[in-house]
């Protein structure tokens, strides 16, 4: 068995290089704008406390449809390919980012913020200086969570017509051929690895000096 | 710091919308767009009708793996694919949603082939020859031991038995509803799972009986019984094409091309056969049959 997969991935290469770039492709843009919308949207959050219930009540929602059916909802608007691919993504990877930046600014204590307002920082400056960074492990814990989700659901690529590595998986199962099933699967399982271990740097990177647990 | 941030945003949209942008630029192509889904038979006719087309025109092709008829449907609707290879109760069911059944296969050709065309603007070609329809089949050893030889005589048996099925099948109109309404099933387990994942339970002994399609591979290939019909309650499912009707208008003979594709219900089973069974590549064994026939 084992053989068998070595000797399909060397005699397959290119092909299977092709479907990893696909997939990382369809992740890294769906979590750029997962990251895009759910940073901003979760600070705005912690100003409009009222309205964090809904929102991420609303968001929750969207964790809970069916990828298929999501899928076929959106092909009059986005037809099929790479964009219905990354928007599902988008929607999957909406929530842990979400909860984890309004969490983790609400967690910064409330008399840390007194003494910022007492120094005469400004409310932005207080997020910006003091809530986002002190913050930070917990929203890029967020985001990894998130693109570890997004690694691995991105084989869904494969059901609307773009590829990555669930074209492999997919097919694997569908036709009973083994080989494909473990070289897809081994393949996704890398590149989730591969990113949460990426993030785990970033996490070290991003936690300010004071912050940091000495490692 | 602040500033840093804007840049680090700004650079994150910037790969977003460059990537956005740098993909919707491939859907002006012009190729001819065929669609299949990745189950055996499917795909073995996806490359049948790619090399067909490709092999004797100079036309280009753009094969699209789509993982469910709806999503097909959906795309065929919307301008995203081409030419769906289907089969014509499969259609029939998309366009009736209540429980209707037309069983006779000429009747419903003519019924989809004619509502295809006017309400939604598809074009069927002619029958490919092969059906697929929904079988019963058992294990050697069930139908030995319980004497099984029609439907009648499995839904005797029925409560003791465990069935693998598609994974819609107890919510198809056209599978297990119908088999109950007919025939009084009733399975004491009911497992479903993906087209060929069927087989592998009943090959691992978890089922006894399999609701298979008539050119399953699986059947030769596990020596399997497949029961008769006897009150004639399944529909028949003929392979067709369907195509939308401006492609045809844009490459007309792609029509005469395609209804040369004609295959027996014996070939499409050993084909199915030389993919699951032989682990030959869905690609080689369409080129096979294609040169074999004098196709291309």
């Amino acid at each position: 068995m084992l053989a068998k997969i070595i000797e399909y991935v060397f005699g397959n290469f290119d092909y299977i290089l092709e479907l990893i770039v696909q997939h990382l492709q369809v992740s890294i843009t769906a979590i750029g704008l997962a990251i895009a919308v759910a940073v901003p949207l979760g600070i705005l959050l912690t100003r409009y406390k009222g309205m964090s219930s809904f929102v991420m009540g609303f968001v929750g929602i969207l964790q809970t449809i069916p990828s298929l059916a999501l899928l076929a909802i959106m092909i009059p608007f986005l037809g099929i390919g790479f964009k219905p691919a990354v928007a599902a993504l988008f929607m999957y990877s909406l929530l842990p980012i979400l909860r984890n930046v309004y969490t983790g600014l609400n967690e910064v204590t409330y008399t840390m913020i007194k003494a910022a307002r007492g120094m005469g920082m400004t409310s932005s400056q207080i997020i910006f200086k003091i809530q986002i960074p002190i913050a930070m492990p917990i929203i890029i814990a967020g985001i990894r969570t998130a693109a570890v989700i997004c690694i691995g659901t991105a084989t869904l690529a494969a059901f609307i017509g773009f590829g990555g590595l669930g074209t492999l998986i997919y097919s694997g199962i569908q036709q009973i051929n083994e080989v494909h099933i473990f070289t897809g699967a081994f393949f996704s399982a890398v590149l989730a690895l591969g990113v949460d271990q990426l993030f785990n740097l970033i996490e070290y990177v991003a936690t300010p000096k004071g912050l940091r647990i000495n490692k | 710091m602040l500033k840093k941030k804007l840049g680090l945003i700004s650079l994150v949209l910037f790969v977003i919308v460059f990537a956005l942008t740098g993909c919707s630029g491939g859907d002006e192509s012009a190729a001819i767009r065929v669609s299949n889904q990745t189950w055996t038979e499917a795909s073995i006719i996806g490359h049948i009708t790619e090399k067909m087309i490709t092999e004797n025109t100079d036309y280009e092709v753009e094969r699209i793996e789509l993982e469910s008829t709806v999503l097909q449907w959906n795309a065929i609707n919307n301008d995203q694919i081409d030419i769906w290879p289907d089969y014509t109760s499969s259609l029939f069911n998309v366009f009736e949603d209540d429980d209707t059944v037309l069983y006779e296969p000429d009747a419903v050709y003519d019924y989809v082939l004619d509502k295809a065309k006017t309400d939604y603007n598809l074009i069927m070609l002619e029958r490919m020859g092969f059906y697929n329809n929904y079988d019963l089949a058992v294990t050697p050893e069930a139908a030995a031991e319980y004497d099984l030889k029609t439907y009648s005589d499995l839904a005797a048996v029925s409560d003791q038995l465990a069935i693998a099925a598609d994974a819609n099948f107890k919510d198809r109109e056209d599978c297990y509803p119908l088999l109950q309404a007919n025939y009084d099933m009733n399975f004491n387990e009911i497992y479903q799972m993906s087209v060929a994942a069927k087989f592998t339970a009943v090959e691992n002994g978890e089922a006894e009986v399999v609701a298979c399609y008539t050119t399953d591979a699986g059947i030769s290939r596990l020596g399997l019984v497949v029961l008769e019909d006897d009150k004639h309650a399944n529909m028949h499912f003929d392979a067709v094409y369907i195509l939308r009707s401006e492609i045809l208008e844009q490459y007309p003979d792609l029509e005469e091309l395609l209804n040369k594709v004609k295959i027996t219900n014996e070939e499409m089973a050993a084909m199915n056969l030389q993919v699951e069974g032989e682990k030959r590549t869905p690609d080689a064994v369409a080129q096979e049959f294609l040169e074999e026939k004098g196709l291309i």
